[in-house]
């Protein structure tokens, strides 16, 4: 896939943020989200006075996204000097000790790990991962919902959409069929359109088995599949990846729905690193400067994966995240969460992973043996501080247009 | 092995989208305008002011409308919207066909907050009438509260949620297409139903359903704030 190509998946994607109207149409059931107090909306808007018309905590806590985002893009240039360094200078151990901390450094630096375990979990998640979606939509089906249990069915038509949730899932559980499958994903996916851009955006995330689906053979039900190729491990991470960024996005433009989910389990509020990000922000704004963190840490996760930059550390954060939310938060309505935690952990434990910084590490490779210091200085330099920026502060701006209270 | 062509993989997705959307047009036919509409922004229900309907089965001339007023006039929060109806005096000269029997009421609601069903249901049914219907329009979002003044244990919580149950079935029947969810609160002595967005919730129905299930409520009142808020005391 070309560069341009996937400038332009993400304008497509932008404008669909941008340029809709519809309110979510979520409901209050599983997941309470009915806001318990008013939220500051002014905070959202245009703040007269502010740093490029924002709010000034808004772009405190954007800034240090942008900072984390920039130091992990930095760093991800120079792993392969530090783990080297660190291996040959000061861990010079030797044995067990250095081969355990040899397949560490791998797994940090997305680099393929030789184990045996390691191989087997990986196994295991790309078949939890591909028979998980079946399990889901037998369990919308019995929750009266289309696809996620957020998304309740219409009861004129609740009964069709039942059967065929069910029939799909006994298609996805037996492993029949899959390229259909995949279609029938893609389509159901094109159909909650219906709904609004909101609902179709927010089940982004559910097109990512669609890619291993529609790229695996008719005769899908007479094989074991284990491992998902470098390709398709590819369009996995870009669609998994570009889901969690539209649902931060989500998140900042349609505040009202993650600040009431907020307000009614407020245990996930208390996360370290949405607290580092809105750290010494004005507490009067405290739901607010949650809202934006929450919603731009996702962002963050979201493209770090869909560039393929530590996607394992990224994908770990988020499996831990979404266990969190699934055993600890809210318990039993979040059970759907196991598609997305299998799907990380296909993607944490694969050793088919690859990066979109390729080219630009190819350059910065040949000013390495031209001994041009400048050139990769400005190369590495240039392409983290506009990643930093492009990635966290355009479309935080835009968006900060639209009036957002009535959502 | 045999791998999908892109052909067909086009094909077969956008086959089932198609099918998806003409499942859903013919279980809810549209015009064109509400088919390009945005979700919710033509619905009957949504977005406007709060009405209530009352659908009386028996509601034959400007006597009965006059029972029907007096027993709501003490209710400040309502304005009963009057249906032309013969006087008293024509219809004891002219009997009517039985499909001209039943009327509809609709109340206007000016503070949906101090609007209790029950004592609605209660006023109608002192004044010798009764509503077989009664239909909330307008909230876009908001559930229904019912106050039971029984609920003494776990045995109570669970066996109303059980025989709310009920409702899912019913569904399919054309019945509770208005509700999305209900809860059971113990604590607070409360059953409340979940309204699904821009729904016409029908009140007679949930009455129906807890009846069903062994519960008289005390009160039924519609909420649109938060879950847990107090409810407000008529001014």
């Amino acid at each position: 896939m070309t560069s341009r190509r996937r400038v332009g998946e993400l304008i497509v994607l932008v404008s669909a943020i941008l340029l809709g109207s519809t309110a979510a149409l979520a409901h209050e059931r599983f997941v309470k989200h009915n806001l318990k107090y008013p939220l500051h909306y002014e905070f959202f808007g245009r703040w007269p006075g502010g740093p490029f018309g924002l709010h000034p905590d808004m772009v405190r806590i954007a800034s240090r996204v942008a900072s984390v985002l920039a130091a992990f893009f930095l760093i991800w240039f120079v792993r392969r000097p530090i783990t080297e360094y660190i291996e040959r200078s000061l861990l010079r151990v030797g044995g067990p000790t250095q081969r355990a901390l040899h397949k560490l450094a791998c797994f940090l630096t997305d680099q393929p790990v030789r184990d045996r375990v390691f191989h087997a979990i990986g196994e295991w998640a790309v078949i939890a991962f591909l028979r998980s979606p079946g399990l889901v939509l037998m369990y919308s089906a019995t929750n009266d919902s289309l696809v996620m249990p957020s998304f309740p069915l219409d009861p004129a038509s609740a009964q069709i959409f039942k059967f065929v949730q069910v029939a799909l899932a006994i298609l996805i559980l037996t492993q029949t069929w899959l390229p259909l499958c995949g279609a029938m994903v893609v389509g159901t996916w094109l159909y909650l359109f219906r709904w609004g851009w909101m609902v179709a955006v927010d089940a982004v995330p559910v097109l990512t088995v669609a890619v291993v689906y529609l790229s695996s053979p008719w005769q899908s039900h007479k094989l074991a599949i284990t491992r998902i190729n470098a390709q398709q491990m590819r369009r996995v991470r870009f669609v998994l990846g570009l889901g969690f960024l539209a649902l931060g996005w989500l998140k900042v433009y349609n505040h009202n729905l993650i600040a009431g989910v907020a307000d009614n389990a407020p245990s996930i509020m208390k996360d370290r690193m949405i607290g580092f990000f809105m750290a010494g922000t004005d507490p009067h704004y405290r739901r607010e400067c949650w809202v934006i963190a929450f919603g731009l840490a996702e962002i963050m996760s979201g493209f770090m994966m869909t560039v393929g930059i530590f996607t394992r550390v990224w994908g770990a954060i988020m499996v831990f995240m979404f266990t969190k939310l699934l055993l600890v938060d809210f318990g039993w309505d979040e059970i759907p969460h196991i598609y997305p935690i299998s799907a990380l952990l296909t993607v944490i434990f694969s050793n088919q992973l690859s990066s979109e910084t390729a080219p630009i590490e190819a350059l910065d490779e040949a000013a390495w043996r031209a001994g041009h210091h400048v050139r990769r200085l400005a190369i590495i330099g240039g392409s983290t501080i506009v990643a930093a920026i492009l990635v966290v502060f355009p479309l935080l701006y835009f968006i900060s247009f639209f009036d957002r209270s009535g959502l | 092995m045999t791998f999908a062509t892109t052909k067909q993989l086009v094909l077969m997705t956008a086959l089932w989208a198609l099918t998806l959307f003409g499942i859903d047009y013919a279980k809810n036919p549209r015009t064109l305008g509400q088919l390009l509409a945005p979700p919710g922004a033509l619905s009957a229900a949504g977005g406007g002011a709060p009405v209530i309907t009352l659908y009386m089965n028996h509601l034959c001339c400007s006597g009965c409308l006059s029972d029907v007023t007096t027993a709501l006039e003490k209710f400040k929060a309502l304005t009963v919207k009057s249906p032309s109806l013969e006087s008293e005096d024509e219809a004891n000269m002219v009997p009517m066909p039985e499909a001209y029997f039943g009327k509809q009421i609709e109340l206007e609601v000016s503070d949906l907050r101090y609007v209790d069903f029950m004592a609605i249901d209660r006023a109608l049914r002192d004044a010798g009438l009764v509503a077989e219907h009664i239909e909330l329009r307008g909230p876009r979002h908001y559930r229904l509260e019912a106050t039971l003044n029984h609920m003494c244990c776990k045995s109570c919580s669970l066996g109303a949620k059980e025989g709310l149950e009920m409702t899912r079935g019913l569904k399919s029947q054309g019945q509770f297409k208005w509700l999305d969810s209900f809860d059971v609160e113990k604590e607070r002595k409360l059953i409340i139903a979940n309204a699904r967005y821009d729904a016409v919730a029908d009140v007679g129905e949930f009455l129906t359903a807890l009846n069903h299930a062994g519960f008289q409520p005390s009160a039924i009142v519609a909420m649109t704030n938060a879950e847990g808020s107090p409810r407000p005391t008529p001014p």
